[in-house]
């Protein structure tokens, strides 16, 4: 038993020093990243997702095994404009990882490839838990995720020119089916051009903006900040007055809030996944967006 | 459980008043929302207040909420989609000024000791400690951390100052400088991130206030295995003034650890680990420190703001052979040795609640044992303020009636503070 148990420990360090395939090593903060990696990679790529998909991206820790996670990493794309400020500080400096450190070709900051929006020049805490260098939830509008993907394929291309023609095609299959689905989208959501919304977090910038949306409040006082009461009470007054139709809640919020402005306003509660993962049947950057403008085109149909 | 039901009920006249005094719903729509129309702002005051209620009664948690001053009337930040353009020209330029951040924590006591020993708290409103973190890479070859502190206020001393060496072959890191060094649990925590307002008392009695943060040189290799684990060794001045502080030149003191950090799933983590630290002391004596820790985490992915529970247990242990600096007792064992628990739970986003037990007990009976158990009280409104309520008691050596205090302390952050380790 004793010599069983000292074999199986020796196997477990030979599989973490010495993995046997020679697969480049992807970690991603978020699941969207990884998604468009795994479309790229293919078989020639592992990636991880330290984020699960129905987890709020604002409230991970450093948890130690990211760091493990991390030392044996090639690659470590991240959102960038300080999503990840509250941990990826100490889980890269942890990492002891030369290869994946700021600066070197391992770390890639996927907010250089897209148009910031909400940058903010003049920030300060009173105004809530901002981003000032912009809003970091970018990957809602699929324009970004092409951009995020084009990116994406000139690293790994950099990092593993063996497979390079594979990541070029495998780009090219992943903007064909996305232009594709855009329009299929973009058919979708075009009853709701023009139309207020609410949404809970300043999280669907980009969404909106693409699909010409306007959001006409947000259920935070201010970004992070939980909704009083009083402020409660001023949204049901504002979509009672303005007839709005929608309340846009990611699916990982409280839902008490929202729950009693819906019912007290008539407004139609959507809770949807806003990462891939975030719900049953999101499993891929397409799945994501067919689910969000299917749940909006049932809601504004109700 | 009676420490809990005192701080509850001291806690319940601050929350209802805070609701008597939020303010009053007849307030008009525009006012709180300049894009509200007529309509919606001559609805009537009576329906409002109504309104108000049942919004009071769905969501949860509206003590959080009550206390706080409505953000609604207050305009959105401005936004552009042009980036800022840092400043240019000839002048000195702040492009490379280092990450800076402030902390400060305020404190007012009450105690029922009428003859605090020094160090002991006394009755009174304080500054606790005010904390100057500068943090920066200083060229391609070396980062930088310092940590500047002012206890009570006054007398500013570096609390940490070291250098990381950028390149970390092999697993392996090092710090040059002075060095909170990460012994057990609670050594390497700055006050301001302590999960109580001051240290325990096995804590503080082992390494004194201010804790083992020495001079030196240390190295820490993350070992090839398929969970976290780290070996930590380190060679130091040996300067502690509680338990090391050698007359002696070159009597250097030596420090190493391991600790294993277990994902149990991936909502929860187990942290095992064992500290050593060993020098000569005053007495030119051998004197050593052994220390083991078992910490358990537990916060849903999917209520991570909502929903955190932790368990911990630490235990230390000190020999000071002929250490003549405490009651006069040269000559006789004056080692110590204590452990603390607590428990935290969190009871909504912005709350959470936690109660210790203390013992610290000594193995010369002569000395006896100190017990003490606390229970705290949180309300943070965000991640860089808190409110902090303690009420502890503390029985210690050949007292008949136990020691009851109470603290309230304010603890905030200002600028770019870096994030806390797990």
């Amino acid at each position: 038993m004793r010599s069983s148990f000292f074999v199986s420990i020796v196997l477990a360090v030979v599989s973490v020093v010495a993995p046997a395939a020679a697969k480049l090593s992807v970690v991603t903060t978020t699941q969207d990243p990884a998604a468009i990696t795994r479309s790229i990679g293919g078989d020639r790529v592992t990636v991880t997702a330290l984020a699960k998909g129905y987890q709020d991206p604002h409230f991970l820790d450093a948890k130690p095994s990211y760091m493990l996670l991390l030392h044996n990493a090639d690659l470590v794309e991240v959102i960038g404009l300080d999503l990840e400020i509250g941990y990826i500080g100490p889980i890269v400096a942890g990492a002891r990882n030369d290869k994946i450190q700021p600066g070197q070709p391992g770390f890639l900051d996927l907010s250089q490839f897209i148009q910031p929006l909400e940058v903010v020049a003049v920030a300060d805490r009173s105004q809530g838990d901002i981003h000032p260098n912009g809003n970091p939830h970018y990957w809602l509008d699929p324009e970004n995720g092409r951009a995020m993907a084009r990116g994406i394929a000139a690293r790994l291309a950099a990092l593993d020119p063996g497979g390079q023609a594979l990541y070029a095609a495998n780009l090219a299959a992943f903007e064909q089916t996305l232009t594709a689905k855009e329009a299929e989208w973009q058919a979708r959501m075009a009853p709701l051009a023009g139309k207020p919304i609410i949404t809970f977090h300043r999280s669907w910038t980009y969404f909106t903006a693409r699909y010409h949306l306007e959001v006409a409040g947000f259920v935070e006082p201010k970004p992070g900040i939980p909704p009083a009461p009083m402020h409660t009470l001023g949204l049901i007054k504002l979509v009672r007055a303005r007839g709005i139709k929608i309340l846009l809640v990611e699916s990982f919020y409280d839902r008490s809030a929202p729950a009693i402005i819906a019912e007290k306003s008539g407004a139609r509660l959507v809770a949807v996944a806003s990462s891939v993962g975030g719900d049953a049947g999101v499993d891929t950057y397409f799945d994501l967006f067919d689910r969000i403008t299917a749940e909006l085109e049932r809601a504004l149909r109700s | 459980m009676r420490i809990v039901m005192v701080l509850g009920a001291s806690l319940c006249p601050v929350v209802l008043h805070a609701a008597e005094a939020a303010p009053a719903p007849e307030r008009p729509a525009a006012a709180e929302d300049p894009s509200a129309s007529s309509s919606a702002a001559a609805a009537s005051p009576e329906t409002d207040a109504a309104l108000l209620r049942e919004i009071q009664a769905a969501t949860a948690p509206p003590v959080g909420a009550a206390v706080l001053p409505d953000l609604s009337a207050t305009p959105p930040p401005p936004l552009t989609t042009v980036p800022a353009r840092p400043a240019s020209g000839i002048g000195p330029s702040s492009t490379y000024n280092p990450a800076m951040s402030a902390n400060g924590l305020f404190q007012g006591a009450l105690t029922s000791n009428r003859r605090p020993s020094d160090g002991g708290l006394q009755t009174a409103l304080a500054i606790q400690e005010l904390e100057l973190q500068l943090l920066t890479h200083i060229d391609p070859y070396f980062a930088a951390n310092l940590i500047l502190s002012l206890p009570e206020g006054e007398g500013i001393g570096a609390e940490e100052a070291y250098v990381t060496p950028s390149a970390q072959p092999f697993g392996l890191q090092a710090r040059i400088g002075k060095l909170k060094l990460p012994f057990g649990r609670e050594n390497a925590l700055h006050t301001h991130a302590l999960p109580f307002v001051d240290k325990s008392l096995v804590g503080a009695a082992v390494f004194g206030a201010e804790g083992l943060a020495e001079i030196g040189v240390e190295l820490s290799w993350l070992l090839p295995l398929p969970w976290y684990a780290v070996l930590y060794g380190a060679v130091v001045n040996g300067d502690n003034p509680v338990e090391l502080a050698a007359a002696e030149q070159y009597a250097m003191a030596s420090f190493a650890a391991l600790k294993h950090v277990f994902d149990l799933s991936d909502d929860a983590t187990l942290e095992a680990g064992a500290s050593f630290a060993g020098g000569k002391n005053a007495n030119a004596e051998w004197a050593q420190v052994g220390g083991g820790h078992l910490v358990f985490k537990w916060r849903p992915a999917r209520q991570a703001a909502e929903r955190e529970a932790i368990v911990m247990v630490e235990a230390l242990y000190a020999t000071r052979p002929n250490d003549a600096r405490v009651l006069g007792l040269y000559g006789r064992d004056q080692s110590i040795g204590g452990a603390y628990a607590y428990a935290q739970w969190r009871l909504a986003p912005r709350w959470y609640t936690a109660a210790r037990y203390d013992y610290l007990g000594y193995p010369s009976a002569a000395r006896g044992i100190t017990r003490r158990a606390s229970a705290i009280l949180v309300f943070a409104p965000s991640e860089f303020s808190a409110l902090r309520l303690e009420v502890r008691d503390t029985l210690p050596p050949f007292h008949a009636e136990p020691i009851y205090e109470g603290l309230l302390q304010l603890n905030f952050t200002l600028g770019a503070h870096p994030a806390h380790t797990y």
